[in-house]
């Protein structure tokens, strides 16, 4: 069997992607929770009101899109900095952590020569680009 | 003590059991915001999230597959917006808990990324079948698939230390083993893993599972690597939230392209269960595990029937 670079507690790419993975995650909370407070609080124009989310609420999403009361695709970008997409903006940020965090470690695999396991890191980001980039999704 | 953890215990119980009441659904169902002001149903979600928090985290059970059933039956929001929630929900606990472990060596990139890879991917097509589908059948779908989690939940038992396997070709070729130092037993244990080919086609299937109805899929990943793989227990909990961050991510994605993401209901959804996991875990020394998740699987045995019966429309 090869030897197994990754082990023993706390290995240098473990500790790679956990300090990339705890930096975006935790500005991610954070902006989202300043959104919020925004969002809310009405401290910066919405491009929808909180009472016309909160009236339909209970319709699917395909019907809030159909009425135009939330957005598809990308097409939330181009309403910031609204305060209800700078909400959307901020949970973005924290659902892209593991590609941050993947970035790192596949330049830390790659550091190591352990060209299996950037491959793996790779694919994986590339996976997750096309989820991000809304190919499915048209 | 005890006594306040069994009327805690009663009292939960009896909650679920007065909710599962068609009667009261129907008055939440009822309620797209109407007679409650919305920041009334965002106060109860952002309570609601952060007591799940606690009792999650002692339960040993990810917070999407609370939150999505319950809420889902029991709030006004379309199950669309709960599902994308839930997923964020799970996404958020997983990254808030990802850092330490990995930093201890209880979470294992080797053993994690290949089977994140593969459910990564059937989590995209999960989320977007999943909204494909009528919301009613996806309800009473979503109830088969709780009640089947709670009679897995009862039915697995876990292996701290799985006896010592030999190593498959897939996990030599990866390199897939690993060391950790485990503070209960104060020694380092090395561990291997076989029946890597099994596992990750059953990762295709969680990921699939989880996407579809924005569960975290912990209920399913922590089985398949302790008592399939041969992964120690510690290692399979820790590792297993990497692999549901990265699938979270991927089907979190399509729900908010989809326009099923309404910041409204996520974000007080994420912070409470990201609060009430804090606590949760400083609470944990002082319950007994095993009390609280037999309330949890009681919960969700409710909570399930409650989908089910919301989905055929009773």
């Amino acid at each position: 069997m090869k030897h197994n670079p990754s082990t023993g507690h706390g290995a240098d790419v473990e500790k790679a992607y956990a300090r990339v993975l705890e930096r975006v995650s935790w500005a991610g909370v954070l902006a989202s929770v300043v959104a919020y407070t925004f969002y809310v609080l009405h401290l910066l124009p919405l491009s929808v009101s909180v009472e016309s989310i909160a009236g339909h609420w209970h319709l699917g999403a395909d019907e809030l899109v159909a009425r135009g009361i939330v957005p598809s695709g990308w097409e939330w970008v181009a309403y910031l900095p609204s305060a209800d997409m700078l909400s959307l903006a901020a949970l973005a940020i924290l659902s892209l952590t593991p590609v941050a965090a993947l970035v790192v470690a596949s330049a830390a695999f790659l550091r190591r020569k352990d060209y299996g396991y950037v491959l793996i890191s790779l694919v994986q980001i590339v996976v997750l680009a096309v989820a991000v980039s809304g190919v499915f999704t048209r | 003590m005890v006594l306040m953890k069994r009327i805690g215990m009663a009292a939960v119980l009896s909650g679920s059991i007065v909710m599962l009441l068609p009667g009261v659904a129907h008055a939440a169902a009822a309620m797209p915001g109407g007679e409650l002001a919305w920041w009334i149903w965002v106060c109860l979600l952002f309570v609601f999230s952060f007591f799940l928090g606690i009792i999650a985290v002692i339960a040993g059970v990810g917070g999407g597959v609370l939150f999505v059933p319950i809420v889902s039956s029991f709030f006004p929001f379309h199950i669309d917006f709960v599902r994308a929630a839930g997923l964020l929900v799970a996404l958020s606990g997983a990254l808030s808990a990802g850092a330490p472990l990995l930093r201890s060596g209880m979470a294992n990139l080797r053993l994690g990324l290949p089977m994140a890879l593969l459910g990564s991917v059937s989590s995209i097509f999960g989320a977007l079948i999943g909204l494909l589908l009528p919301a009613a059948f996806v309800q009473l779908l979503l109830g088969i698939v709780i009640i089947g989690i709670a009679v897995l939940m009862i039915m697995s038992k876990r292996s701290a230390l799985p006896q010592a396997v030999e190593p498959d070709c897939f996990s030599q070729l990866l390199s897939i083993s690993g060391v950790y130092h485990d503070t209960t037993l104060k020694q380092a244990v090395s561990w291997n893993i076989h029946r890597t080919a099994l596992g990750g086609f059953l990762f295709i299937f969680i990921g699939f599972i989880g996407g579809m109805f924005g569960l975290g899929a912990g209920f399913a990943n922590v089985p398949v690597f302790n008592l399939l793989m041969g992964v120690p227990l510690k290692v399979s909990v820790a590792t297993s939230g990497l692999v549901l961050s990265i699938n979270g991510s991927a089907a979190a994605w399509v729900y908010l392209l989809k326009g099923a993401v309404l910041p409204l209901i996520a974000i007080p959804a994420v912070v409470g269960m990201m609060l009430g996991s804090r606590i949760g875990a400083w609470l944990l020394p002082k319950f007994h595990p095993k009390s609280i998740r037999l309330v949890v699987i009681s919960i969700l045995v409710l909570a399930g029937i409650r989908s089910l019966l919301k989905g055929l429309g009773i």
